[in-house]
């Protein structure tokens, strides 16, 4: 998937949502994380995601600033939050 | 959602041919726990190499039980698509993982207004909802705003032209950015944010808007009609890339 300028072109944080929830066992799209860059608050699925499926980058849509980086290794999900100050789940 | 996701095998029980890019596919599937409207699917499709490869296709209709339909555009380089839309043959396994998406969901018993907005095959979550609201008899007023190239890629024009006839309190507005049907009165071109602003109800109604299309398209639409005065937290979002691979 690419852009005219043959860029990955940014999907959002509902193409997360399947091999978080695979692994999470709950629906994260609609969770609200606060950016370490700007304080914005946003949901999961309003991330600028590259590389959405089995892993990928968010980036918050307010300052562009690395949130979240998911990665799903053989049977392992890798999830690097530093980026995010504040993660809130509603419960399922 | 009951626990973690599996991923489920799944096997093509019918393709309908919508446009000359894009087809429903009607997918089998044991033990599918039921989904909502504007929820989506991971697609896993496995080479004998064990090769394998995943994309997220949104769910065309409402739960309907062991069967779930995907409507897939052809994307002209794109490894799964054109194999989807032309090539897998009926009885050919697929694995599914979803439902997936608890946000860019939709219920027929919200008493607000809604307003759809579409551009391209980002039409197929919010068709979902359009047949949700006609199956559960639902009066809630909704309002389809679809932005399509020509009207030959209008995705279910048959159908959205007799919802929009027979269904008390939905309206449909399809425009067209390259051509229009013959005796159109509106100049092809993208929505304009007047344009959105006619057709959408005033920012001082209650109003849930779900926006779906290629990401220009959505960031686009979702600054109109917050410049419009809508309410950034009612507004629902879903992007795809260039449009899916």
């Amino acid at each position: 998937m690419t852009d005219e300028h043959g860029e990955p072109a940014p999907l959002d944080g509902n193409g997360l949502g399947g091999v978080l929830g695979a692994f999470l066992g709950v629906d994260v799209t609609d969770a609200i994380l606060v950016c370490d860059g700007c304080g914005r608050q946003q949901v999961l699925a309003a991330l600028v995601v590259f590389g959405a499926g089995p892993g990928g980058v968010a980036r918050c849509r307010g300052c562009s600033h690395v949130m979240l980086r998911v990665a799903e290794i053989r049977n392992e999900l890798v999830v690097d939050l530093r980026g995010t100050t504040r993660l809130r789940l509603r419960r399922p | 959602m009951p626990g973690p996701l599996p991923w489920l095998p799944a096997y093509l029980v019918e393709r309908r041919p919508e446009t000359a890019a894009a087809a429903t596919l009607v997918l089998g599937v044991p033990g599918w726990p039921g989904h909502l409207p504007g929820q989506h699917v991971d697609v896993r499709l496995t080479a004998d190499d064990g090769y394998s490869t995943q994309r997220s296709y949104s769910l065309a209709a409402p739960d309907h039980g062991a069967t779930v339909e995907l409507t897939v555009q052809r994307v002209a380089d794109g490894e799964v698509s054109p194999f989807l839309v032309d090539d897998l043959a009926i009885g050919d396994p697929v694995e599914l993982r979803g439902p997936v998406g608890g946000w860019f969901v939709w219920s027929p018993t919200l008493p607000t207004r809604t307003l759809l907005v579409a551009g391209g095959s980002g039409v197929v979550p919010l068709m979902a909802m359009v047949r949700a609201r006609h199956e559960a008899g639902a009066a809630a007023p909704m309002r389809l705003v679809y932005s399509v190239r020509t009207p030959d890629d209008v995705l279910y024009a048959a159908e959205l032209e007799r919802r929009g006839r027979l269904d008390e309190g939905l309206e449909i507005h399809v425009v067209h950015t390259r051509r229009a049907p013959p005796g159109d009165a509106r100049p092809t071109g993208r929505l304009t944010r007047e344009e959105i602003g006619s057709l959408a109800w005033p920012a001082t109604e209650e109003v849930l808007t779900y926006v779906c299309g290629p990401t220009g398209f959505v960031d686009q639409v979702a600054g109109d009609l917050v410049a419009l005065g809508y309410d950034d937290h009612r507004i629902r979002t879903e992007r795809f890339g260039a449009t899916g691979g």
